[in-house]
Protein backbone atom coordinates (compact mmCIF):
# COMPACT_ATOMS: atom_id res chain seq x y z
CA UNK A 1 0.00 0.00 0.00
CA UNK A 2 2.58 2.17 -1.03
CA UNK A 3 -0.03 4.49 -3.32
CA UNK A 4 -1.48 5.27 0.47
CA UNK A 5 1.35 6.68 1.89
CA UNK A 6 2.78 8.30 -1.51
CA UNK A 7 -0.54 10.81 -1.48
CA UNK A 8 -0.37 11.26 2.38
CA UNK A 9 3.26 12.03 1.79
CA UNK A 10 2.52 14.73 -1.35
CA UNK A 11 -0.86 16.11 0.96
CA UNK A 12 1.17 16.67 4.34
CA UNK A 13 4.81 17.92 2.60
CA UNK A 14 6.58 15.73 5.52
CA UNK A 15 7.17 12.46 6.93
CA UNK A 16 6.38 12.27 10.21
CA UNK A 17 3.01 13.55 9.38
CA UNK A 18 2.59 11.37 6.29
CA UNK A 19 3.58 8.62 8.69
CA UNK A 20 1.07 9.26 11.55
CA UNK A 21 -1.65 9.81 8.98
CA UNK A 22 -1.45 6.48 7.11
CA UNK A 23 -1.13 4.70 10.73
CA UNK A 24 -4.76 6.68 11.28
CA UNK A 25 -5.96 6.19 8.01
CA UNK A 26 -5.42 2.07 8.78
CA UNK A 27 -7.11 2.12 11.76
CA UNK A 28 -10.14 4.09 10.12
CA UNK A 29 -9.46 1.80 7.33
CA UNK A 30 -10.60 -1.21 9.62
CA UNK A 31 -12.86 0.36 11.60
CA UNK A 32 -15.37 1.71 8.01
CA UNK A 33 -14.70 -1.55 6.36
CA UNK A 34 -18.18 -2.99 7.84
CA UNK A 35 -19.68 0.00 5.86
CA UNK A 36 -17.96 -0.88 2.23
CA UNK A 37 -20.09 -2.49 -0.45
CA UNK A 38 -17.35 -3.90 -2.20
CA UNK A 39 -15.84 -2.10 -5.48
CA UNK A 40 -12.84 -0.04 -6.27
CA UNK A 41 -10.62 -1.39 -3.17
CA UNK A 42 -8.09 1.58 -4.27
CA UNK A 43 -9.86 4.35 -5.06
CA UNK A 44 -11.73 3.39 -1.64
CA UNK A 45 -8.72 2.97 0.79
CA UNK A 46 -7.11 6.73 -1.07
CA UNK A 47 -10.42 8.62 0.07
CA UNK A 48 -9.89 7.72 3.62
CA UNK A 49 -6.34 8.61 3.28
CA UNK A 50 -7.01 11.70 1.98
CA UNK A 51 -9.76 12.38 4.00
CA UNK A 52 -7.31 11.81 7.05
CA UNK A 53 -4.47 13.60 5.71
CA UNK A 54 -6.89 16.91 5.84
CA UNK A 55 -8.46 15.92 8.67
CA UNK A 56 -4.87 15.88 10.47
CA UNK A 57 -4.02 18.92 8.86
CA UNK A 58 -6.69 20.89 10.65
CA UNK A 59 -6.44 19.72 13.83
CA UNK A 60 -2.74 20.30 13.95
CA UNK A 61 -3.55 23.97 13.00
CA UNK A 62 -0.93 23.60 10.24
CA UNK A 63 -1.82 26.08 7.61
CA UNK A 64 -0.32 26.44 4.33
CA UNK A 65 1.15 29.71 3.27
CA UNK A 66 -0.23 29.36 0.41
CA UNK A 67 -4.22 28.88 -0.14
CA UNK A 68 -5.97 25.68 -0.46
CA UNK A 69 -6.70 26.79 -3.57
CA UNK A 70 -7.07 29.64 -5.88
CA UNK A 71 -9.79 32.02 -5.56
CA UNK A 72 -9.75 33.98 -8.54
CA UNK A 73 -10.09 31.51 -11.96
CA UNK A 74 -6.46 33.04 -13.48
CA UNK A 75 -8.09 32.08 -17.40
CA UNK A 76 -4.71 30.55 -18.60
CA UNK A 77 -6.30 29.03 -21.47
CA UNK A 78 -7.71 32.02 -23.33
CA UNK A 79 -5.04 34.18 -25.39
CA UNK A 80 -2.69 31.87 -25.07
CA UNK A 81 -0.33 31.60 -27.81
CA UNK A 82 -0.05 28.21 -28.56
CA UNK A 83 3.53 28.65 -30.64
CA UNK A 84 5.30 30.35 -27.90
CA UNK A 85 4.65 27.44 -25.91
CA UNK A 86 8.21 25.53 -25.35
CA UNK A 87 8.42 21.82 -25.12
CA UNK A 88 8.52 21.15 -21.35
CA UNK A 89 12.26 20.24 -19.86
CA UNK A 90 11.35 19.01 -16.34
CA UNK A 91 13.86 17.42 -14.31
CA UNK A 92 12.49 15.92 -10.69
CA UNK A 93 13.67 18.13 -8.63
CA UNK A 94 12.47 21.18 -10.41
CA UNK A 95 9.22 19.32 -10.87
CA UNK A 96 9.09 18.51 -7.30
CA UNK A 97 9.68 22.05 -6.24
CA UNK A 98 6.82 23.30 -8.64
CA UNK A 99 4.21 20.91 -7.60
CA UNK A 100 4.86 21.51 -3.80
CA UNK A 101 4.55 25.10 -4.65
CA UNK A 102 0.94 24.33 -6.03
CA UNK A 103 -2.48 24.74 -4.06
CA UNK A 104 -2.82 21.44 -2.49
CA UNK A 105 -6.40 21.00 -4.53
CA UNK A 106 -4.67 21.25 -7.39
CA UNK A 107 -1.62 19.03 -6.09
CA UNK A 108 -3.57 16.15 -5.45
CA UNK A 109 -5.92 16.33 -8.24
CA UNK A 110 -2.49 15.55 -10.89
CA UNK A 111 -0.95 13.64 -8.48
CA UNK A 112 -3.91 11.18 -8.51
CA UNK A 113 -4.36 11.40 -12.46
CA UNK A 114 -0.96 10.83 -13.67
CA UNK A 115 0.77 8.97 -10.53
CA UNK A 116 -1.85 6.54 -9.57
CA UNK A 117 -4.33 6.38 -13.09
CA UNK A 118 -7.80 7.28 -11.50
CA UNK A 119 -10.36 8.19 -14.04
CA UNK A 120 -11.92 11.68 -13.51
CA UNK A 121 -14.71 9.53 -11.96
CA UNK A 122 -12.52 7.50 -9.26
CA UNK A 123 -10.87 11.11 -8.47
CA UNK A 124 -14.29 12.91 -8.22
CA UNK A 125 -15.48 10.51 -5.73
CA UNK A 126 -11.86 10.51 -3.84
CA UNK A 127 -12.03 14.17 -3.43
CA UNK A 128 -15.65 14.77 -2.98
CA UNK A 129 -16.48 17.19 -5.61
CA UNK A 130 -18.22 16.52 -8.77
CA UNK A 131 -16.19 15.75 -12.22
CA UNK A 132 -16.48 19.60 -13.84
CA UNK A 133 -14.01 20.42 -11.02
CA UNK A 134 -11.63 17.90 -10.91
CA UNK A 135 -11.46 18.48 -14.64
CA UNK A 136 -10.45 22.94 -13.82
CA UNK A 137 -8.28 21.80 -10.90
CA UNK A 138 -6.38 19.10 -13.49
CA UNK A 139 -6.69 21.74 -16.38
CA UNK A 140 -5.16 24.37 -13.73
CA UNK A 141 -2.39 22.20 -12.42
CA UNK A 142 -1.20 21.19 -15.55
CA UNK A 143 -1.38 24.79 -17.05
CA UNK A 144 0.50 26.09 -13.47
CA UNK A 145 3.65 23.50 -13.75
CA UNK A 146 4.03 23.81 -17.67
CA UNK A 147 4.07 27.63 -16.88
CA UNK A 148 6.73 27.31 -14.00
CA UNK A 149 8.86 24.59 -15.68
CA UNK A 150 9.22 26.62 -18.71
CA UNK A 151 9.69 29.97 -16.58
CA UNK A 152 12.66 28.02 -13.94
CA UNK A 153 14.13 26.51 -17.75
CA UNK A 154 13.87 30.10 -19.34
CA UNK A 155 15.82 31.71 -15.96
CA UNK A 156 18.85 28.91 -16.66
CA UNK A 157 19.71 29.90 -20.42
CA UNK B 1 -12.89 23.56 -33.87
CA UNK B 2 -11.08 26.57 -33.34
CA UNK B 3 -7.53 26.15 -31.05
CA UNK B 4 -8.68 28.04 -28.29
CA UNK B 5 -11.53 25.51 -27.88
CA UNK B 6 -9.27 22.33 -28.74
CA UNK B 7 -6.41 23.48 -25.93
CA UNK B 8 -9.28 23.66 -23.72
CA UNK B 9 -9.53 20.27 -24.19
CA UNK B 10 -6.70 18.69 -24.68
CA UNK B 11 -5.93 17.21 -20.99
CA UNK B 12 -9.24 15.37 -21.52
CA UNK B 13 -7.90 14.40 -24.81
CA UNK B 14 -5.01 13.24 -23.41
CA UNK B 15 -6.39 11.45 -20.11
CA UNK B 16 -9.18 9.57 -22.86
CA UNK B 17 -11.96 11.35 -21.08
CA UNK B 18 -13.69 12.64 -23.95
CA UNK B 19 -16.69 11.35 -25.92
CA UNK B 20 -15.75 9.82 -29.11
CA UNK B 21 -17.33 12.47 -30.88
CA UNK B 22 -15.56 14.96 -29.75
CA UNK B 23 -12.15 13.03 -29.60
CA UNK B 24 -12.01 12.44 -33.27
CA UNK B 25 -12.90 16.37 -33.52
CA UNK B 26 -9.70 17.32 -31.53
CA UNK B 27 -7.97 14.97 -33.25
CA UNK B 28 -8.68 16.03 -36.76
CA UNK B 29 -7.81 19.44 -35.57
CA UNK B 30 -4.50 18.54 -34.09
CA UNK B 31 -3.07 16.95 -37.50
CA UNK B 32 -3.30 20.50 -39.22
CA UNK B 33 -2.72 22.53 -36.11
CA UNK B 34 1.42 22.78 -34.91
CA UNK B 35 0.71 24.84 -32.22
CA UNK B 36 -2.26 22.80 -30.65
CA UNK B 37 0.46 19.93 -31.41
CA UNK B 38 2.98 21.78 -29.51
CA UNK B 39 1.14 22.39 -26.47
CA UNK B 40 -0.26 18.05 -26.61
CA UNK B 41 3.45 17.60 -26.59
CA UNK B 42 3.86 19.18 -23.48
CA UNK B 43 1.05 18.02 -21.19
CA UNK B 44 2.51 14.68 -22.59
CA UNK B 45 6.01 15.57 -21.68
CA UNK B 46 4.22 16.98 -17.83
CA UNK B 47 2.55 13.32 -17.61
CA UNK B 48 5.74 11.04 -18.29
CA UNK B 49 7.91 13.49 -15.94
CA UNK B 50 5.19 12.75 -13.25
CA UNK B 51 5.89 9.32 -13.33
CA UNK B 52 9.56 9.73 -12.60
CA UNK B 53 10.20 7.19 -9.89
CA UNK B 54 12.14 10.26 -7.62
CA UNK B 55 8.73 11.94 -7.46
CA UNK B 56 7.25 9.00 -6.02
CA UNK B 57 7.62 8.32 -2.13
CA UNK B 58 7.50 5.16 -0.48
CA UNK B 59 7.11 4.24 3.27
CA UNK B 60 10.04 4.05 5.42
CA UNK B 61 10.84 0.19 6.59
CA UNK B 62 9.88 0.13 9.69
CA UNK B 63 5.97 1.59 8.09
CA UNK B 64 6.27 -0.80 5.27
CA UNK B 65 6.65 -3.78 7.91
CA UNK B 66 4.08 -2.71 9.85
CA UNK B 67 1.46 -2.44 6.95
CA UNK B 68 2.45 -5.62 5.13
CA UNK B 69 2.23 -7.48 8.46
CA UNK B 70 -1.47 -5.43 9.13
CA UNK B 71 -2.53 -6.62 5.22
CA UNK B 72 -1.44 -10.28 5.50
CA UNK B 73 -3.21 -10.54 9.08
CA UNK B 74 -6.73 -9.02 7.39
CA UNK B 75 -6.17 -11.31 4.39
CA UNK B 76 -6.13 -14.05 6.30
CA UNK B 77 -8.96 -13.51 8.69
CA UNK B 78 -6.46 -13.43 11.45
CA UNK B 79 -6.50 -9.56 12.99
CA UNK B 80 -7.02 -10.69 16.72
CA UNK B 81 -5.21 -7.40 17.35
CA UNK B 82 -3.41 -5.08 15.42
CA UNK B 83 0.25 -5.56 15.55
CA UNK B 84 1.57 -2.78 18.40
CA UNK B 85 4.92 -2.85 18.55
CA UNK B 86 5.88 -1.71 15.32
CA UNK B 87 3.69 1.55 16.32
CA UNK B 88 6.68 4.50 17.27
CA UNK B 89 5.48 6.97 19.92
CA UNK B 90 2.07 8.44 19.03
CA UNK B 91 1.89 11.77 18.78
CA UNK B 92 -0.59 13.81 21.24
CA UNK B 93 -3.92 14.05 18.99
CA UNK B 94 -3.51 10.05 18.12
CA UNK B 95 -3.12 9.42 22.16
CA UNK B 96 -6.02 11.22 23.24
CA UNK B 97 -8.05 8.88 20.83
CA UNK B 98 -6.74 6.10 22.20
CA UNK B 99 -9.17 4.80 24.72
CA UNK B 100 -12.02 4.90 21.84
CA UNK B 101 -9.55 3.30 19.60
CA UNK B 102 -8.86 0.45 22.41
CA UNK B 103 -12.70 -0.06 22.01
CA UNK B 104 -12.90 0.23 18.19
CA UNK B 105 -10.13 -2.60 17.96
CA UNK B 106 -12.77 -5.34 19.56
CA UNK B 107 -15.48 -4.44 16.99
CA UNK B 108 -13.36 -4.24 14.15
CA UNK B 109 -11.78 -7.47 14.74
CA UNK B 110 -15.42 -8.51 15.02
CA UNK B 111 -16.47 -6.93 11.84
CA UNK B 112 -13.37 -8.00 10.08
CA UNK B 113 -13.61 -11.63 10.38
CA UNK B 114 -16.87 -11.81 9.68
CA UNK B 115 -17.24 -9.86 7.09
CA UNK B 116 -14.41 -10.49 4.83
CA UNK B 117 -14.47 -14.77 4.99
CA UNK B 118 -14.15 -15.06 1.33
CA UNK B 119 -17.38 -16.79 -0.85
CA UNK B 120 -15.99 -19.85 -1.78
CA UNK B 121 -15.17 -21.42 2.17
CA UNK B 122 -19.14 -22.16 1.84
CA UNK B 123 -18.05 -25.63 3.85
CA UNK B 124 -17.68 -23.57 7.01
CA UNK B 125 -20.55 -24.01 9.56
CA UNK B 126 -21.74 -20.29 9.10
CA UNK B 127 -23.01 -21.13 5.57
CA UNK B 128 -24.90 -23.97 7.15
CA UNK B 129 -26.51 -21.68 9.77
CA UNK B 130 -27.14 -19.00 7.29
CA UNK B 131 -29.02 -21.17 4.95
CA UNK B 132 -31.06 -23.01 7.39
CA UNK B 133 -32.00 -19.27 8.50
CA UNK B 134 -33.30 -18.54 5.40
CA UNK B 135 -35.09 -21.57 5.16
CA UNK B 136 -36.97 -20.47 8.26
CA UNK B 137 -37.12 -16.85 7.47
CA UNK B 138 -38.81 -17.50 4.39
CA UNK B 139 -41.22 -19.97 5.77
CA UNK B 140 -41.83 -17.50 8.83
CA UNK B 141 -42.14 -14.53 7.17
CA UNK B 142 -44.28 -15.58 4.49
CA UNK B 143 -41.45 -14.63 1.96
CA UNK B 144 -40.83 -17.49 -0.19
CA UNK B 145 -41.14 -15.80 -3.43
CA UNK B 146 -40.76 -12.66 -5.51
CA UNK B 147 -41.41 -14.42 -8.37
CA UNK B 148 -44.62 -16.79 -8.61
CA UNK B 149 -44.74 -19.32 -11.29
CA UNK B 150 -44.20 -22.89 -11.86
CA UNK B 151 -42.85 -22.18 -15.56
CA UNK B 152 -39.12 -22.38 -15.77
CA UNK B 153 -39.35 -19.93 -18.84
CA UNK B 154 -40.29 -17.55 -16.15
CA UNK B 155 -38.28 -17.51 -13.86
CA UNK B 156 -35.08 -17.80 -14.87
CA UNK B 157 -35.13 -14.57 -17.19
CA UNK B 158 -37.29 -13.10 -14.01
CA UNK B 159 -33.44 -13.19 -12.40
CA UNK B 160 -31.60 -11.64 -15.22
CA UNK B 161 -30.53 -7.65 -14.56
CA UNK B 162 -31.08 -8.63 -10.34
CA UNK B 163 -28.39 -10.84 -10.33
CA UNK B 164 -25.16 -10.69 -11.53
CA UNK B 165 -25.09 -14.95 -12.81
CA UNK B 166 -27.72 -16.36 -14.25
CA UNK B 167 -29.18 -19.55 -11.97
CA UNK B 168 -29.78 -23.19 -14.07
CA UNK B 169 -33.76 -23.56 -13.36
CA UNK B 170 -35.17 -26.82 -13.84
CA UNK B 171 -39.05 -28.05 -13.59
CA UNK B 172 -39.28 -31.13 -12.10
CA UNK B 173 -42.94 -31.55 -11.95
CA UNK B 174 -42.89 -34.71 -13.78
CA UNK B 175 -40.59 -36.23 -11.21
CA UNK B 176 -42.65 -34.82 -8.29
CA UNK B 177 -41.03 -32.09 -7.13
CA UNK B 178 -43.09 -29.26 -8.57
CA UNK B 179 -41.41 -25.68 -8.87
CA UNK B 180 -43.30 -23.21 -7.29
CA UNK B 181 -41.27 -19.58 -7.60
CA UNK B 182 -37.86 -18.06 -7.02
CA UNK B 183 -36.63 -15.25 -5.13
CA UNK B 184 -33.61 -13.12 -4.20
CA UNK B 185 -31.95 -13.99 -1.14
CA UNK B 186 -28.13 -13.22 0.76
CA UNK B 187 -25.75 -15.76 2.10
CA UNK B 188 -21.76 -15.80 2.09
CA UNK B 189 -21.50 -12.54 1.68
CA UNK B 190 -23.45 -12.27 -1.43
CA UNK B 191 -26.61 -12.11 -3.02
CA UNK B 192 -27.72 -15.41 -4.38
CA UNK B 193 -30.74 -16.85 -6.30
CA UNK B 194 -33.22 -19.08 -4.16
CA UNK B 195 -35.36 -21.72 -6.20
CA UNK B 196 -38.17 -22.61 -4.29
CA UNK B 197 -39.88 -26.31 -4.96
CA UNK B 198 -42.37 -28.27 -3.31
CA UNK B 199 -42.58 -31.98 -2.42
CA UNK B 200 -46.00 -32.99 -1.17
CA UNK B 201 -46.27 -30.54 1.80
CA UNK B 202 -42.78 -30.04 2.43
CA UNK B 203 -40.85 -26.69 1.45
CA UNK B 204 -37.78 -27.10 -0.23
CA UNK B 205 -35.43 -24.13 -0.66
CA UNK B 206 -32.64 -24.66 -3.37
CA UNK B 207 -29.97 -21.64 -3.00
CA UNK B 208 -27.61 -20.96 -5.87
CA UNK B 209 -24.34 -18.65 -6.33
CA UNK B 210 -21.34 -19.05 -8.38
CA UNK B 211 -18.61 -20.54 -7.12
CA UNK B 212 -14.61 -20.54 -8.88
CA UNK B 213 -14.00 -24.00 -7.16
CA UNK B 214 -14.79 -26.95 -9.17
CA UNK B 215 -17.15 -30.01 -9.27
CA UNK B 216 -17.78 -31.79 -5.52
CA UNK B 217 -20.17 -34.47 -4.51
CA UNK B 218 -23.28 -34.22 -2.25
CA UNK B 219 -22.49 -33.25 1.55
CA UNK B 220 -24.84 -33.97 3.76
CA UNK B 221 -26.19 -31.56 7.06
CA UNK B 222 -28.39 -31.63 9.51
CA UNK B 223 -29.56 -28.63 11.06
CA UNK B 224 -32.83 -27.61 13.58
CA UNK B 225 -34.60 -30.11 11.88
CA UNK B 226 -33.73 -29.10 8.26
CA UNK B 227 -32.07 -31.57 6.03
CA UNK B 228 -29.13 -29.76 3.94
CA UNK B 229 -27.43 -31.33 0.90
CA UNK B 230 -24.81 -29.11 -0.80
CA UNK B 231 -22.92 -29.87 -3.42
CA UNK B 232 -20.83 -27.90 -6.78
CA UNK B 233 -21.61 -28.15 -10.23
CA UNK B 234 -20.96 -26.59 -13.42
CA UNK B 235 -19.43 -23.45 -11.68
CA UNK B 236 -21.98 -23.15 -9.17
CA UNK B 237 -22.92 -24.12 -5.39
CA UNK B 238 -26.04 -25.48 -4.81
CA UNK B 239 -27.47 -25.60 -1.70
CA UNK B 240 -31.29 -27.41 -0.65
CA UNK B 241 -32.52 -27.15 2.95
CA UNK B 242 -35.81 -28.61 3.35
CA UNK B 243 -37.88 -30.51 6.16
CA UNK B 244 -38.49 -33.36 3.95
CA UNK B 245 -36.44 -36.90 4.68
CA UNK B 246 -33.26 -36.95 3.87
CA UNK B 247 -33.54 -39.31 1.22
CA UNK B 248 -35.93 -37.67 -0.75
CA UNK B 249 -33.72 -34.64 -0.67
CA UNK B 250 -30.98 -36.46 -1.80
CA UNK B 251 -33.36 -37.82 -4.67
CA UNK B 252 -34.13 -33.60 -5.45
CA UNK B 253 -30.11 -33.35 -5.46
CA UNK B 254 -29.98 -35.65 -7.78
CA UNK B 255 -32.35 -34.87 -10.45
CA UNK B 256 -31.27 -30.90 -10.19
CA UNK B 257 -27.58 -31.91 -11.19
CA UNK B 258 -29.12 -33.57 -14.08
CA UNK B 259 -28.79 -36.54 -15.58
CA UNK B 260 -25.01 -37.22 -16.39
CA UNK B 261 -23.42 -40.44 -16.16
CA UNK B 262 -21.98 -40.12 -11.80
CA UNK B 263 -26.29 -39.30 -10.90
CA UNK B 264 -27.83 -41.52 -13.10
CA UNK B 265 -25.66 -44.68 -11.86
CA UNK B 266 -26.79 -43.32 -8.27
CA UNK B 267 -30.31 -42.65 -9.21
CA UNK B 268 -32.53 -44.77 -6.80
CA UNK B 269 -36.47 -46.06 -7.73
CA UNK B 270 -38.70 -43.16 -6.82
CA UNK B 271 -40.48 -44.28 -3.54
CA UNK B 272 -38.41 -46.79 -2.30
CA UNK B 273 -34.79 -45.33 -1.15
CA UNK B 274 -32.16 -47.60 -1.58
CA UNK B 275 -30.20 -46.87 1.44
CA UNK B 276 -32.83 -47.13 3.62
CA UNK B 277 -34.15 -50.33 2.72
CA UNK B 278 -30.86 -51.78 3.40
CA UNK B 279 -30.94 -51.45 6.77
Amino acid sequence: MGAAYNLARWITRNDEDARDVVQEAMLRAFRFFEGFEGGNTRAWLLTIVRNTAFDWMRKSRLREDIPFEEEVHSGEEAGRDPESLAVVQADAVRLGEALRALPVFLREAILLREQEGLSYKEIASVTGVPMGTVMSRLARARSRLIEQLASSGRKDH
Amino acid sequence: MDCAEVIGLLGRFLDDELDPVTESEVERHIENCAGCRSRLGSLQSLGAALEDPALIYHPPADLERYLGEVFSRARRGNLSRLPRRWLPPAPAWLVAEAALLLLTVGLVVWTVTRGRIPPGRAQSSGVVQEVVDGQVRSLESNHLTDVLSSDQHTVKPWFAGKLDFSPPVTDLAKEGFPLVGGRLDYLDNRQVAALVYRRRKHTINLFVWPSPAGESEFAFEDRRGYHIVHWRHDGMNLWAVSDLDKAELAEFARLVRGNDSASAAGAPPRNFPAEDNAR
